[in-house]
C-alpha cells in the first residue's frame, strides 16, 4: 500500500494515561470482590466508581431515579467520598491488597477491535472525573455496574420526590443525604421490602406500602405531597413526601453493550441481560438479579393515553401509540400510528417520537417503551452509544489528543476533486478547498 | 414493476418520483429503512459543487409537503473561520454557489454573534449563505417511505437483495430473501454494497466503504440558522435544540458479506467535543449526551455514480459517494428519469457515468492508500 490516507484513522494513536491488567467499573460487593481477586493473582488493577458524582448527574436521575431528594451535602465532593469510603469497608480492604481504587470517576466509554474499528491495539476504557476525560488500556475487563431503576409511569411520577429503589438506597446509605422524612414505596417483592426495611432502620416513617399491581396517583404540586391507589372498588390515600417505586430494577447494559458483550432478553433475570466475553467478565447485579415483576404495573400505567412515558422529551403513551412527532412540530403521526412500521424496534420508535432521546438517554422510559412495543414479541435492545454518562463538552475536549490526528483533521474525508463542480472532469491535481485544517491553522 | 434496491434516501426518493407517477414500484431493503447512512448524516443540504444543486434548492422547500410528513428542513447555513486561513477556504467554497446567482454575505464577528450567540472571541467572521440548509435525515427517511406507500408502491423491509437475474441483455428479476421478484427495471442503490450487487452483472462499481462519526449534545435554545458549521466540523441545531455534530477523520474498512458492519465510536468522540468547544467557547459545560458512527462509501474521485448500464440495459447504479442525503430530492428525480427515459432532462449528469472508471487500476484502493488497517 502507498501511504496511507493522512485524514483516516490508520497511524492515529488514542494516547493513554495508563495501561493496566484488569479495570473492574462498580465498586459494590460484586466489583470489590472481583478486584480483590484479581489483585491477588498479581495483576496490576483499577478500580473505579462513579461515586461520588458529578452533582450535576443527580438532577438529571442518572445513574438512578434520584427524585431530588439528596441534599446538598452531595455538593461536597471530598465529603462523600469519606461517606462512600465509609459505607463500603471493602474498599479498604481492596487499597490494602494492592487495588488502585478510584472514587469520582466515571467509565463513559468502551471501546474493542471489531470490523469496523480496527485501529486499537487493546482494549480502551474512557474514563472521566469532574474536570478532564482519559483513556486507560486494558487486557481483562469486569462489569460491575450493578442495576438501575424502573420507573413505573403513574400520574404525578416526575414530582420531585419519586424515587426509585437504587436511588433511595444511595441516597440513604452511601452518601447520607436522603432529604425525605415520609416514604410510600410502590412494589411487592424483596426489592419493596428492602426499601421498607432500610427506612425503618433509619428512623423514617412508611406511610404505605403498595404491593400488588394497582392503579396510582402521585399527588402534589410542586413536589410529592402525597399518594393516592385503588384498593378494590375505593381508592385510598396518604400523606408522604417520598414516594419509591421499587417494583424492579434492570441490569445496567451501557458499558457492557459499548464493549461488545452480547445482550439478550431474559425476563427471567429482569430484562436485557448481558453476556461476559473473552476479555469482558460480568459480575452481581449487572448480570441480571430478578425476574422482572413489572409487567402488570406498566399494563396499568401505560393504559392511560396522557401517561407521560418520556419526561426529557414529554412524550406520552398516546403519543408512542399514535407515532407522533414531538410537539414542536405541531404534526399528526400516521394514520395506522404504530402499525405504520414494521416489526417494531425501540430505536426506530425513537427517532419518530424522541422518546428516550433526551438527556437521560431513556433511563428513565426504557422499560416503559419497551414494553409498549413488545406486545407481541420483544423488541430489541435499544442501543447506547458513548458517553453513557453525559459529560461537559469542556470534560471531553481535556482528553489529549494523537498531534497527528489534529494536524491531518478534516470536515469530510479529505478528497479534492470531491468539492469541485461534479459537471467538470476531476481535475488531476485539485486544489482542495474542504476545509482541511494543517497543523498550522488550527486554534490551540 | 420497477425494483429499487436499497431503502436509504437515494433510493426511497427514486420510489417516490416513480410511484407518485403511477409507476409500480418496490423497494427491497435488508433492514428497516433509513437505517444506515441515511438516518446517521449531519442532515446537510448544501451542495453547490452538484449539477443537481439548483434542483436540491428548488426542491427541499417543497419536500414536507410532497412527502405528507414533516422533514425538518430549515433554509440557510452559517460558517464561522476561526482565522483568516478558514475564512479564505470558506469563501472559495462559497464562490461555487454565488457563481450560480444564490446569495452570501460576509458576517464580521458581531453580526456572527448577533446570529450565534455561542461563538467567543476566537472567531475572526463568517458567511452568511442565503442558499442550503438542513433538515432531520431520520424523518425525511421515514417520509420518504411513507410516501412511496401512500402512492402506492410497496416496500419490503427486512428482506435481502441477493442477485439479479438477467436475460437476453435485461435484468428480468430479483433475488431476494424472501423469493423472486419479476422486474421491468432495477435500481441498485445499496450504499457501499452496490459494488457486490453490480459485480455479477459483469461491472465493477469502485467504491471504498468507511466509517464516520457524530456527536449530540442537550438541547440548547433554538437560534435563528441552526446549520452552524466550522472548525472543521459540519453539523446542525435540531429543531429540538441539540448540537450535532461531525467531522474529522473515518476509518476506511471492508464489508464482511451481506450485512452492514455495526458503525461503533471511537475516542474521536472527544476531538469532535474538543473541537465543537473551540467553535463555541461559551458552551464548555453543556453535556454531550450520545453519539453514533455511519458507514458511508467513496468512489475513487469522491463523486457519485449516477447511471444506466448499456447492459443489462435496464439497471441503474446510484452511488452518492459519501455525500447524499442532501440532494437526495433531486436524486431521486433524475434516478427515475435514468429508469424512464435513459437520461436526465434537468441537470447535467455526463460527468457521473460509470465508465469514467474504465482505466482505473485493481489495486486503487491500495494506491490512493484507502485500504483498511489489518484485520
Ligand atoms: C455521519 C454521517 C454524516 C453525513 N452527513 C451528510 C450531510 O450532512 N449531508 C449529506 O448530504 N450527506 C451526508 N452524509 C452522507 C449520506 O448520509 C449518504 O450519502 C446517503 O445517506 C446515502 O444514501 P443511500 O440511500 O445512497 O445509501 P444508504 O443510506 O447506505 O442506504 C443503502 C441501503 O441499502 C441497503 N442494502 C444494502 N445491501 C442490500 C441488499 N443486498 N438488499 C437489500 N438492501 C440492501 C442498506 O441496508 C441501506 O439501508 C453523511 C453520512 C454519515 C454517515
Amino acid at each position: 500500500m502507498s501511504q496511507a490516507d493522512p485524514t483516516s484513522l490508520a497511524g492515529k494513536t488514542f494516547p493513554l494515561r495508563d495501561g493496566y491488567d484488569h479495570v473492574v467499573i462498580g465498586a459494590g460487593d460484586a466489583g470489590i470482590a472481583a478486584a480483590q481477586a484479581a489483585a491477588a493473582a498479581g495483576a496490576k488493577t483499577l478500580l473505579v466508581d462513579e461515586h461520588p458524582l458529578d452533582p450535576g448527574l443527580f438532577g438529571l436521575d442518572i445513574p438512578y431515579l434520584f427524585g431530588e431528594r439528596v441534599d446538598a451535602a452531595t455538593r461536597n465532593a471530598g465529603r462523600m467520598e469519606e461517606r462512600i469510603v465509609a459505607a463500603r469497608p471493602g474498599l479498604i480492604a481492596a487499597m490494602e491488597a494492592g487495588v488502585e481504587v478510584a472514587l469520582g470517576v466515571a467509565a463513559w466509554g468502551g471501546f474493542v477491535r471489531g470490523v469496523a474499528n480496527r485501529g486499537l491495539p487493546r482494549p480502551v476504557l474512557g474514563l472521566a472525573d469532574r474536570e478532564a476525560a482519559w483513556l486507560v488500556a486494558v487486557d481483562r475487563i469486569t462489569v460491575a455496574t450493578g442495576a438501575r431503576d424502573v420507573v413505573v409511569p403513574f400520574a404525578g411520577w416526575t414530582l420531585p420526590g419519586v424515587m426509585g429503589a437504587r436511588g433511595f438506597d444511595a441516597a440513604l446509605r452511601l452518601y447520607g443525604a436522603f432529604s425525605g422524612r415520609r416514604i410510600a414505596v410502590i412494589g411487592g417483592g424483596a426489592l419493596a421490602d428492602g426499601v421498607v426495611a432500610a427506612a425503618r432502620a433509619a428512623g423514617l416513617d412508611v406511610a404505605a406500602q403498595i404491593a400488588a399491581p394497582t392503579p396510582v396517583r402521585i399527588e402534589g404540586r410542586e413536589e410529592v405531597a402525597g399518594i393516592a391507589w385503588q384498593d378494590g372498588d375505593t381508592w385510598r390515600e396518604t400523606a408522604c413526601d417520598t414516594v419509591v417505586m421499587a417494583v424492579d430494577t434492570v441490569p445496567m447494559v451501557d458499558l457492557a453493550e459499548l464493549l461488545g458483550c452480547p445482550i439478550a432478553w431474559d425476563a427471567a433475570k429482569g430484562g436485557f441481560a448481558p453476556q461476559p466475553t473473552p476479555q469482558v467478565a460480568i459480575v452481581g447485579d449487572a448480570l441480571g438479579a430478578a425476574p422482572a415483576a413489572r409487567a402488570a404495573w406498566l399494563d396499568i400505567a401505560l393504559a392511560e393515553d396522557h401517561a407521560l412515558v418520556c419526561a426529557c422529551e414529554e412524550v406520552s403513551a398516546g403519543d408512542l401509540r399514535a407515532l407522533r412527532p414531538p410537539r414542536y412540530l405541531d404534526a399528526a403521526g400516521p394514520e395506522a400510528g404504530l402499525g405504520a412500521l414494521g416489526p417494531l424496534n425501540q430505536d426506530q420508535v425513537k427517532r419518530l417520537t424522541r422518546a428516550g432521546m433526551g438527556a437521560c438517554q431513556g433511563r428513565r422510559c426504557r422499560e416503559s417503551v419497551h414494553a409498549l412495543l413488545s406486545r407481541h414479541r420483544p423488541a430489541p435492545l435499544a442501543s447506547y452509544r458513548a458517553p453513557i454518562r453525559p459529560l461537559p463538552l469542556s470534560v471531553l475536549a481535556a482528553l489529549e489528543e494523537d498531534p497527528a490526528l489534529r494536524a491531518n483533521w478534516t470536515g469530510w474525508f479529505g478528497i479534492a476533486a470531491q468539492w469541485l463542480p461534479h459537471w467538470e472532469p476531476a481535475p488531476e491535481n485539485a486544489e482542495y478547498i474542504g476545509g482541511r485544517l494543517s497543523g498550522a491553522e488550527v486554534v490551540k | 414493476m420497477i425494483v429499487i434496491v436499497g431503502g436509504g434516501v437515494t433510493g426511497l426518493s427514486t420510489a417516490f418520483w416513480l410511484a407518485r407517477e403511477g409507476h409500480p414500484v418496490t423497494v427491497v431493503e435488508k433492514g428497516i429503512v433509513g437505517w444506515e447512512a441515511s438516518g446517521r448524516n449531519g442532515g446537510g443540504c448544501t451542495h453547490p459543487y452538484s449539477p443537481l444543486f439548483r434542483e436540491e434548492q428548488r426542491l427541499w422547500p417543497m419536500m414536507d409537503e410532497l412527502l405528507g410528513h414533516p422533514t425538518e428542513w430549515r433554509p440557510h447555513r452559517l460558517k464561522v473561520a476561526l482565522d483568516e486561513g478558514q475564512l479564505d477556504r470558506l469563501w472559495k467554497s462559497t464562490k461555487l454557489a454565488t457563481d450560480q446567482g444564490f446569495e452570501a454575505a460576509p458576517l464580521d464577528r458581531a453580526e456572527l454573534r448577533d446570529l450565534v450567540p455561542w461563538v467567543g472571541d476566537n472567531a475572526v467572521g463568517g458567511i452568511h449563505w442565503k442558499y442550503g440548509g438542513h433538515a432531520n435525515p431520520q424523518r425525511t427517511s421515514q417520509a420518504y417511505a411513507w410516501a412511496v406507500e401512500r402512492h402506492g408502491g410497496r416496500i419490503l423491509q427486512h428482506t435481502a437483495v441477493r442477485g439479479i437475474r438477467t436475460q437476453g441483455g435485461r435484468a428480468v428479476a430479483v433475488e431476494t430473501s424472501a423469493g423472486e421478484i419479476g422486474c421491468d427495471a432495477v435500481v441498485i442503490a445499496a450504499g457501499p454494497h452496490t459494488a457486490a450487487l453490480a459485480a455479477p452483472l459483469g461491472h465493477r462499481v469502485p467504491m471504498a466503504p468507511a466509517r464516520v462519526e457524530m456527536i449530540v449534545t442537550e438541547p440548547l435554545p433554538p437560534i435563528a440558522y441552526g446549520g452552524v458549521d466550522g472548525n472543521g466540523l459540519y453539523g446542525r441545531q435540531t429543531l429540538r435544540g441539540n448540537l450535532a455534530y461531525g467531522g474529522g477523520p473515518h476509518e476506511w474498512i471492508d464489508l464482511d458479506g451481506e450485512a452492514t458492519p455495526r458503525p461503533v465510536n471511537s475516542p474521536v468522540v472527544a476531538s469532535l467535543a474538543r473541537r465543537l468547544n473551540e467553535l463555541f467557547p461559551r458552551l464548555g459545560h453543556v453535556r454531550v449526551i450520545r453519539s453514533w458512527g455511519g458507514i458511508v462509501e467513496n468512489t475513487p474521485d469522491g463523486r457519485p455514480i449516477l447511471d444506466r448500464l448499456e447492459d443489462p440495459g435496464n439497471v441503474v447504479v446510484a452511488s452518492m459517494s459519501s455525500v447524499g442525503f442532501g440532494l437526495s430530492p433531486a436524486t431521486g428525480r433524475a434516478l427515475a428519469q435514468l429508469v424512464l427515459q435513459g437520461h436526465c432532462d434537468f441537470a447535467d449528469l455526463s460527468q457521473l457515468t460509470l465508465s469514467r472508471f474504465g482505466n482505473l487500476p485493481l489495486d486503487w484502493r491500495s494506491r490512493q492508500g484507502w485500504e483498511a488497517m489489518p484485520a
